[in-house]
């Protein structure tokens, strides 16, 4: 039963356990067998809360047996990036600084997700402060890819990934910055969606920048997002940036199909994209075709000019935000995340300015130029295949190291930029047997659309489906930081 | 002389300053080199702007786009 229950998703499980098929309590149990076997080949968690887990799992399970749910996610378990305030639980940011510091607050999506009656069982690994896209961390080890260990699970919400790729949770949160849902969503072979700037709160989220931190749903399958989204999602009186923008049902529409959907394909990418990686995309967009949408070459946004402003706005925001332990306590910073946030102390203040100013102006121009004839973009999501862990280390005196593993988000950190909505979806495997995805991208509020035609993908493949094999028991390949 | 070989004694001085940390040898040159490139990039892009474009722009932009619907259709 135990492996049954990896198999099903976050929707399928809740129904399950709302109907009284499966408890709560034997769900979670499943899930923590999972991480007991898979936590020492991918360091997923931070923190495992077995026994708070199960016990809340009773208590959904006693309340089932009265007639009484808590909400669409009762008694489901799900576990998130460790930037996340939790009342009363430490939240590291996967930092030593923060190691033992306990939140006076509960983030605004912890909050509503715990109202739908979701139980958490623990705190998901992440790079210190969320500023690396490939799992390393010198302070709590690096988390592995569960297709295979050796190989970066992407990041900065690695943990995430991780645990849903190993099919340890049935839903988690990221908090995306410059590609930190969708690339490890991508890596691991799960769907990640970062919503539009303003659609989902960010309080109580450890920001990494807070002009560009989007928090969104990642899972193993479009509906699951959906699902995750419509509760997470609106306005909010603590983060002031909340759009009021009323949210629609976002599983309603789901299965309405792409027939006739306009989908723009770039007229040419960068000589970064490897032709394994096109082959994968090509295959995805034939794919799409096939269901009616209307692929049509389009103009896209100059990536890497878009990535740096992008870039100046989070580098002068996060100097902002170390500040004071960059003065305090600089050595209890990895040296290759401080060597990061050193560069935002010296970035003039009117170019951070300009950055911004020219935000509106150059989205206005991607909604013209590029979704102008339009209704959906696709693109890469990671240009090439993924490196070991090995081969991605973080050296802070080999500027070379950093800004490949930089390279890995050229293709996400524009949409963080423009503050448009994208979501990753698996599409295939390189030739290493990792995951491949591949980006859509709508208009601001477009979520709806990119949900549908992401399960409208989903429906007639079954990359989401397939499950890396279960590890070795007496092996362990756990990595000890970059 | 590079910009970034002026620049680095600077920085070097001023990370003392703040950070209360010497820059380990040749921090300060790459720090300098990285800096001018993401400058770069905004002084490619400064002829775009208008006098009237302030960074509360993006979000007017951000909650029209949602209205404008793709050409195409309009």
């Amino acid at each position: 039963m135990t492996a049954e229950l990896a198999r099903l998703d976050l929707v399928s499980i809740a129904s399950l356990i709302r109907r009284g098929k499966a408890s709560s309590a034997e769900v979670v149990r499943a899930s923590l067998d999972r991480i007991e076997a898979w936590q020492p080949h991918i360091n997923a968690f931070i923190a495992v809360e077995a026994d708070a887990a199960l016990d809340e799992a009773r208590r959904c399970d006693e309340e089932t047996a009265r007639g009484i749910c808590r909400g669409p996610l009762h008694g489901v378990p799900l576990a998130f990036k460790d930037a996340f305030y939790r009342r009363g639980k430490i939240c590291s940011a996967g930092s030593a600084i923060l190691r033992d510091r306990v939140a006076g607050d509960t983030a605004t999506v912890i909050d509503r997700l715990e109202r739908a009656g979701m139980i958490c069982l623990g705190r998901l690994g992440m790079s210190e402060f969320a500023a690396d896209p490939t799992g390393h961390n010198a302070h709590y080890g690096a988390c592995g890819n569960p297709w295979n260990p050796a190989y970066i699970p992407g990041a900065s919400s690695s943990g995430s990934g991780a645990a849903l790729g190993a099919r340890l949770v049935y839903g988690s949160l990221g908090s995306d910055t410059g590609g930190s849902i969708r690339l490890p969503a991508a890596a691991c072979g799960v769907v990640g969606l970062m919503p539009t700037h303003g659609r989902v709160s960010r309080h109580g989220v450890i920001p990494r920048a807070w002009s560009l931190d989007r928090p969104g749903p990642m899972a193993r399958t479009a509906r699951d997002c959906a699902e995750l989204l419509g509760i997470i999602a609106g306005h909010d009186p603590r983060d002031s940036l909340t759009s009021a923008e009323p949210v629609p049902d976002y599983r309603r529409g789901l299965g309405a199909g792409i027939k006739g959907l306009r989908i723009g394909i770039p007229e040419a990418l960068g000589p970064d994209v490897t032709p394994e990686v096109c082959n994968e995309l090509d295959r995805s967009q034939a794919i799409l075709r096939s269901l009616g949408a209307e692929l049509r070459p389009i103009r896209v946004p100059d990536a890497l000019g878009l990535f740096r402003l992008n870039d100046i706005i989070l580098k002068a925001e996060a100097a902002a935000i170390h500040g004071k332990w960059l003065r305090q306590r600089p050595l209890d910073y990895a040296d290759y995340f401080r060597v990061r946030i050193e560069a935002g102390l010296l970035i003039p203040a009117t170019q951070y300015i300009e950055a911004l100013a020219l935000r509106g102006r150059m989205l206005e121009r991607f909604l013209d130029e590029s979704l102008g004839e339009v209704d959906l973009l696709h693109y890469p999501a990671i240009p090439r295949a993924l490196p070991t862990l090995a081969e991605a280390t973080l050296v802070a005196d080999d500027p070379e190291t950093l800004a490949r593993a930089a390279s890995l988000s050229t293709y996400t950190r524009l949409f963080n930029y423009l503050g448009v909505p994208a979501i990753s979806v698996p599409c295939g495997f390189d030739a290493n047997g990792l995951p491949v995805g591949f980006q859509l991208v709508a208009r601001p509020f477009g979520e709806a659309l990119l949900l549908r035609a992401a399960h409208a993908y989903q429906q007639v493949t079954d990359w989401h489906l397939r499950m890396p094999p279960a590890p070795a028991p007496e092996t362990s390949t756990i990595h000890q930081g970059a | 002389m590079e910009n970034e070989d002026v620049a680095a004694p600077i920085i070097q001085a001023y990370s003392r300053r703040y950070q209360r940390y010497s820059l380990p040898a040749g921090r300060a040159e790459q720090l300098a080199r990285e800096v001018a490139t993401l400058n770069d990039a905004v002084l490619d892009l400064l002829g775009e702007l208008r006098f009237e474009d302030d960074p509360a722009a993006f979000l007017r932009v951000l909650e029209a786009g949602k209205e404008t619907r793709p050409k195409a259709e309009r």
